[in-house]
């Protein structure tokens, strides 16, 4: 997808493009619970068990259409072992919505979400949107966190819960969507308000904040 | 022969002539008419071996051995190829010839021949000696061999982790899509870890060490791996892998300003789109690239990164930025990411020659000096960074503190209010016993009178007048437990308000975290500490205020209303005891009256008998009975002494038994009080 490029004002930007609106999200979560196979599930409707480990951060495109808007997904993919939080939570701030995700085969990567929650508090922006997914549930053999687990920990969290499974493909979609129509309708909510202030009504689509952050590069 | 001084970039234009064909394989044959060089072969295999001889004497490896041996095999093969190919040159000869003596002592042919080494190694290892020349190039020490094999022995931390990924390094490869593949990549991966605890395993790593496996043997492939972690190396991977990866972020910060510096226009294109040098550039330096190329340039580029380290890396991620800088320049955030992961590194792969040939053009410039400058500029913007951060860290650290403090104090004042409050209820239990003490003596005393001759009606409107006062005292009391009981009120609305105060506090140090402007952040959070430090004296103010209310006012009139009350339920009690009292008294003195009368009448009436009796004894004067009526008046006379003498005793021990009815009185107000108590 090669728009027009260049440097003008969001708004020309917005008209130009095929979207109403453009979201940033967010996968994090223990090294190997299938973010990546996440993505690629949603982004390309496959299933992919040869990938890679995801090296540092990388990020899929997805547009999907909700109410009759066209919202462009711009999904980053993080690297799941603890050192990489240097690097990845760069891109916390700039995210609306981030996908804590664990494997409902492994008790340690649901242990581990609470730490990736202090992450979220301590990097993201206030009142980012956030959804505990589950997966890997079609291996129901390997299980060893119910899916009762899982709820009573979203409900302590106050936050939105999901199982699905990269494999199959249940519920992956219903994940990304329902991130998504949370983002938008606060992100409409938050338009309207702008609005009802009186002040001029920019569609800013993306966060300003540079997904490095200070730490690097832009500073000088 | 290459002159030693021979410059890069004519190493370069030869370099070009040759991969002009296509795959410039550097075993290839390549030499243009001159005939057989089999002599130069023969010294080449002669000298392996005394290589061989000279590495066996330093450790038994049969891999050396197996390397011979493919090389003879690998030069036969090209003999049979020369017979098909009639044009070739000495080049590829002259290089192995070079390669073969460098190998012999690399440390000291790269010192004296340090300005041929470069364009050596540009041109790429001859495959066969590769193996034998990472080893060399590295300074691996081959005797880790036997520890190696010590280290599998071992357990890691990381085994889960590893095991996690490698089916995850190189998938399409032959030969990891293969147990024995899979296993070696493991075991040196664990071996590593089991080694050197302080970084374990970092995902990446197992990138290198797989194309190292694609090359080497496993053990051969630990001690190389080994060396290229090693701080005291030029390589320090370790750096770069180690928890916090603070090597990493450096790397970038000096390819950002590199990209800037060769290119502003490209520079300020990816600052507009967000392309950062962290999400495109992390892989090619904790991979070196091994994730993001083909193997064959893969494997080229990490010739040279024996050579020269990290430079390479960024040498030829810069001419991969600047070879397709139209393409990256038309495109946006996802384009870009595209053309960087996947349509860059496809386009490259055509011709490894091509890429590395930008590398080291003299368009891309690598100063030593400006990256020592912007390493040393990073790293203070980091530490000025590190500590605001931490300085912050410190204020949300010392605010908990602070409330922390808060919740103490406030414990401690609930604690000390319980206790003074259970002290003034003691003082008041004790006061009340006084007081039921001073009414039995009252009593006892009344009691006393009474016995004494004091009449039940007096002692009544005594007990009345008693009441009368106990009533309007308590009156009394309540009003100004009213009055106490609105200061309490008081008190807690300041309470209420300096919580709401800390409230409002809380809430602005939350705020504050969330503030990007770190200035105003950490104005914003001296300020709020400042507030707070003043809301926690007002605190602590209204505190001891409160406490000296409580125990002034609230605490003691709440325990003086409940010991008033208690008092005059003692008094009530009391009263209708003494009531009671009266009227068992007046009971026993109507019995005792009768008592008496009953005797008086016995007395009349013996009195008449004796009369009677005076009466016969006068008419029977005469008589001889006489003596007998006498005798029956003196025994009558000493019944009435008798009757007379009891008559007194039973009064006595009458009146004396009333006295014990007081007793259950003071054992029945010992049970109010604990009542009281209670």
């Amino acid at each position: 997808m090669s728009s027009a490029a260049g440097s003008s004002t969001p708004t020309s930007i917005a008209a130009q493009k095929a979207y109403d609106y453009l979201f940033k999200l967010l996968l994090i979560g223990d090294s190997g619970v299938g973010k990546t196979c996440l993505l690629f599930r949603f982004a390309e409707n496959s299933f992919n068990p040869t990938f890679i480990s995801t090296i540092g951060i990388d990020f899929k495109i997805q547009t999907v259409e909700i109410d009759g808007k066209r919202i462009k997904l711009q999904v980053w993919d993080t690297a799941g072992q603890e050192r990489f939080r240097t690097i990845t939570t760069a891109y916390y701030r700039g995210a609306m919505g981030i996908l804590l995700v664990y494997d409902v085969t492994s008790k340690k990567t649901f242990e581990n979400i609470t730490n990736w929650l202090k992450n979220i508090e301590e990097h993201a922006a206030e009142g980012v949107e956030q959804l505990l997914v589950a997966n890997k549930c079609d291996q129901e053999d390997k299980r060893v966190i119910s899916e009762e687990q899982g709820q009573l920990l979203a409900v302590h969290h106050g936050i939105d819960f999901i199982e699905c499974s990269a494999m199959t493909g249940e519920n992956v979609r219903e994940a990304f969507y329902r991130m998504a129509r949370r983002v938008k309708t606060k992100h409409e909510s938050k338009e309207s308000a702008q609005r009802a202030d009186g002040s001029k009504s920019v569609k800013i689509l993306s966060d300003p904040g540079s997904p490095l952050g200070k730490s690097l590069g832009n500073c000088c | 022969m290459e002159s030693p001084r021979s410059s890069a970039k004519a190493m370069l234009a030869k370099l070009n002539l040759g991969s002009f064909s296509g795959v410039p394989q550097p075993s290839e044959p390549q030499s243009k008419g001159s005939p057989g060089p089999s002599n130069h072969e023969k010294a080449l295999i002669r000298k392996l071996e005394e290589q061989n001889f000279h590495n066996a004497t330093t450790s038994s490896s049969i891999e050396q051995q197996r390397l011979v041996n493919q090389k003879k095999e690998e030069i036969e093969r090209n003999k049979v190829n020369k017979q098909r190919i009639p044009q070739m040159n000495g080049a590829v000869n002259d290089e192995w010839e070079i390669w073969g003596n460098a190998l012999k002592d690399w440390p000291e042919f790269s010192k004296k021949n340090s300005k041929k080494v470069l364009p050596m190694i540009l041109k790429g290892l001859p495959n066969p000696l590769r193996p034998m020349a990472w080893i060399a190039l590295s300074g691996a020490d081959i005797r880790l061999h036997q520890k190696y094999s010590e280290l599998l022995s071992q357990e890691s931390e990381s085994e889960k982790m590893i095991r996690g990924d490698i089916s995850r390094t190189f998938p399409e490869e032959a030969m990891f899509k293969d147990d024995s593949g899979t296993e070696m990549l493991f075991n040196v991966m664990k071996a590593y870890a089991v080694m050197d605890p302080e970084v374990g395993y970092c995902q990446g790593s197992a990138f290198i060490v797989g194309m190292l496996l694609l090359n080497m043997p496993e053990e051969d492939a630990f001690c190389v791996f080994v060396k290229l972690m090693s701080r005291a190396t030029g390589y320090s991977l370790r750096e770069m892998y180690k928890p916090g990866m603070g090597e990493l972020p450096v790397l970038l910060y000096q390819l950002d300003m590199l990209i800037n510096e060769h290119c502003p226009e490209l520079h300020t294109h990816f600052k507009a789109h967000e392309f950062s040098t962290s999400t495109f550039a992390s892989k090619w330096f904790l991979t070196l690239f091994c994730s993001v190329f083909q193997k064959d340039l893969s494997i080229r580029i990490l010739d040279i990164f024996f050579v020269e380290g990290s430079k390479v890396i960024f040498r030829v991620g810069l001419a991969l930025l600047l070879t397709l800088k139209d393409q990256f320049l038309g495109r946006d955030l996802d384009g870009m990411m595209s053309l960087a992961q996947k349509e860059g590194p496809k386009f490259f792969a055509r011709d490894p020659d091509l890429l590395i040939n930008k590398a080291y053009a003299p368009g891309i410039k690598i100063s030593t000096t400006k990256m020592a400058k912007w390493r040393k500029e990073f790293e203070s913007a980091r530490k000025k960074e590190l500590a605001e951060e931490g300085e912050i860290r410190w204020l949300r650290a010392e605010n908990r503190n602070l409330n922390n403090r808060i919740l103490s104090l406030e414990k401690e004042n609930n604690t000390l209010a319980h206790n003074l409050i259970q002290r003034s209820v003691k003082h008041a239990i004790e006061a009340e016993e006084k007081i039921l003490l001073g009414k039995e003596l009252k009593l006892a005393k009344r009691h006393a009178k009474r016995l004494s001759g004091g009449s039940a009606d007096e002692v009544l409107a005594e007990d009345r007048k008693d009441v009368k006062y106990t009533e309007e005292f308590v009156l009394e009391l309540q009003q100004e437990l009213v009055k106490a009981r609105l200061r309490e009120a008081e008190a807690t609305e300041h309470l209420k308000e300096a919580n709401e105060r800390q409230k409002v506090l809380e809430a602005e140090n939350k705020e504050l975290r969330r503030d990007t402007q770190l200035a105003d952040a950490l104005a914003e959070a001296r300020n709020s500490k400042k507030n707070e430090s003043e809301a926690i004296m007002a605190l602590r103010d209204l505190q001891k205020g409160l406490q000296a209310n409580l125990s002034k006012d609230a605490i003691s009139s709440d325990s003086a209303l409940e010991a008033m009350v208690s008092a005059a339920a003692g008094a009530r009690v009391d009263l209708i005891e003494t009531k009671q009292q009266i009227n068992i008294l007046e009971a026993s003195m109507r019995r005792i009256s009768q008592k008496r009368d009953e005797l008086q009448k016995e007395i009349k009436t013996l009195r008449e008998t004796n009369l009677t009796l005076k009466k016969d004894r006068d008419r029977q004067k005469d008589q001889l009975l006489q003596e007998k009526s006498l005798r029956q008046c003196e025994e009558s006379q000493a019944k009435i002494d008798q009757l007379e003498e009891s008559l007194t005793t039973t009064t006595f021990p009458e009146m004396s038994h009333e006295i014990p009815v007081t007793i259950p009185t003071l054992e029945e107000s010992d049970k109010l009080i604990e009542k009281g108590r209670a």
